[in-house]
């Protein structure tokens, strides 16, 4: 009995305090909350209204003005500020947010920290433009890290802006085309061209897997036995916005080929350098192979120059469903060799769709995990 | 070797080599201004956007990398190979600091005209700021979105041309 009455008063007290916590929580609504809660009933009196039920809009109306007896002009306010972002955006985002900020002040962003945060140092915002430009400069490196710098510009208006900048973008232009360019009247035509001209991608590398099957040697006493062994590597293929291309081919797994072609400096030996060019949509890859001669190392006197492999590849550059630029298909394919003076060229025949799959862009991530230089 | 005093916002003196001064082309200016040289008493240079704590900071740099040569402006490929070189390791260690010091650094290098610290600073954030997704980037350094959802939606859309899908 005595058990039952403790248990009961521990359950009153209990209940006592979460009401009281719930009361608490009512009452200390912060205003936003309130002012929420009014623009709902306030909308869907709205809708009530339209619907030519007057009744229920009243009350709902009421019931609004109650909780926040300016909700009208707020509403109103509101939605003028929304119309005027719709109509504007579309145009032209960058002028909107440019008005805006020199309105409001002359800070690129603000910063999160809430008033009265105790810190010591100075914020990002008080960097001036001229050294977040060169800041982004570094970001774009010299391998044009565009991505880097988009997503920079997707952190608050000001940062924005900054991303948009055309000097930025006709830099990366000009990198890649070289002289090759006419400069567009609109200068923020820059970033325009650079998303949509034809080109190679940086951020990764073309990867061609060729998988093919071949016919095992036939067992000796079982004529039924025919092994097929499937042979499967790879081809990889790195632009550099530089105009170097490093190329390989390789059975090992893909992780281990791709992180061959992270350096640019001290290169392994599997590795093949050349350089390439743009030919409308098309571009031309040319990688030299000198090789090892006998006779320079002994500096005979009957050599005849160095014995040299030369690729020739012609790639015409297309778009997959996911990605712009993102696949390159073989056009040609030869190779030139020239040993102790003599010449020789063959063509590949690349209508086997099993040999010459088309080469597939892949993203790899830590090629652009530091900065090169700045861009120039 | 002469040395001149540099005067802090916080009115602290350094005493610092002329040619360590030099690096600065700010102070290499006010020298030829005010006609200071060799044979000049102890002038005072103030400079008063720069606090005493900073200052140590930049005066220990111009130090170490006084006798550096300088970048000559070529063509030459060779030349641009050794500018984009990595960080040293010097350089990586002076710059262990935090946030607002960096931002410091690179305010003072700005107005001091120290290209060579101005550009491996701003290198610093470069790397802090490449390969990040925008909500790392305003968790690392503290900053507001100020976009309406509707904006934001709109600047991501505009920027899907590099996302991978």
């Amino acid at each position: 009995m005595e058990e039952d009455e403790n248990s009961l008063d521990q359950f009153r007290k209990q209940w006592r305090r979460e009401l009281e916590q719930q009361l608490d929580e009512t009452k200390s609504g912060d205003s936003t909350s309130q002012e929420n809660s009014a623009t709902n009933l306030f909308q869907q009196a709205v809708e009530l209204e339209k619907s030519k039920k007057y009744f229920d809009a009243i009350r709902l109306y009421r019931r609004a003005l109650q909780l926040d007896p300016n909700i009208e002009l707020k509403i109103y306010q509101a939605s003028q500020a929304h119309e005027q972002t719709t109509d504007d955006f579309s145009q032209n985002s960058s002028n909107t947010f440019q008005k805006e900020l020199s309105l409001e002040s002359n800070q690129i962003c603000q910063s999160a920290y809430l008033p009265g945060t105790i810190r010591t140092g100075i914020h990002i915002s008080s960097l001036p433009i001229e050294v977040f430009l060169l800041i982004l400069k570094y970001v774009i490196s010299s391998d044009l890290d565009y991505k880097s710098l988009e997503r920079f510009g997707r952190v608050c208006k000001g940062f924005f802006l900054l991303s948009r900048d055309p000097e930025l973008w006709r830099l990366g232009c000009q990198k890649v085309w070289r002289n090759n360019i006419t400069t567009p009247q609109n200068p923020s035509a820059w970033r325009d061209m650079f998303i949509n001209r034809c080109r190679v991608l940086f951020d990764g590398c073309y990867i061609c897997k060729i998988t093919y099957q071949r016919l095992g040697e036939n067992s000796f006493q079982d004529q039924f036995y025919r092994p097929v062994q499937i042979v499967e590597y790879f081809r990889l293929i790195r632009f550099m916005p530089s105009g170097e291309v490093l190329m390989m081919t390789s059975a090992d797994d893909l992780q281990t080929c791709v992180n061959k072609l992270k350096n640019l400096k001290n290169i392994s030996r599997e590795i093949l350098k050349g350089s390439y060019h743009y030919q409308d949509n098309h571009v031309l890859v040319v990688i030299k192979k000198t090789q090892f001669n006998f006779a320079q190392k002994y500096k005979r006197k009957n050599s005849e120059g160095e014995n040299s492999l030369t690729f020739f590849l012609e790639l015409e550059i297309g778009n997959t469903n996911k990605k712009n630029f993102a696949k390159l298909t073989w056009k040609n394919y030869s190779v030139s060799q020239v040993r102790n003076g003599h010449e020789a060229t063959s063509d590949y025949d690349l209508r086997s769709s099993t040999k010459y799959p088309p080469f597939i862009f892949s993203h790899v991530k830590s090629f652009h995990n530091e900065s090169k230089g700045c861009l120039e | 070797m002469k040395t001149i005093k540099l005067q802090s916002s916080d009115g602290k003196i350094f005493d610092c080599d002329l040619a360590v001064a030099k690096c600065s082309g700010t102070i290499r200016t006010m020298l030829e201004d005010l006609e200071i040289d060799e044979s000049s008493e102890d002038e005072i240079i103030p400079l008063p956007n720069v606090d005493g704590r900073i200052l140590r900071k930049v005066i220990e740099y111009c130090n170490y990398h006084k006798d550096d040569p300088t970048p000559i402006a070529t063509d030459n490929d060779d030349n641009k190979e050794k500018r984009t070189d990595d960080i040293i390791s010097w350089d990586a260690e002076f710059l262990k600091v935090d946030q607002g010091t960096l931002f410091e650094i690179i305010l003072a290098a700005n107005y001091l005209d120290i290209a060579n610290l101005l550009d491996v600073s701003c290198k610093t954030v470069a790397n802090m700021l490449k390969n990040k997704t925008p909500d790392e980037i305003r968790k690392e350094f503290n900053i507001k979105n100020d976009f309406t959802p509707m904006e934001e939606e709109q600047v991501r859309r505009e920027n899907t041309w590099c996302e991978e899908k």
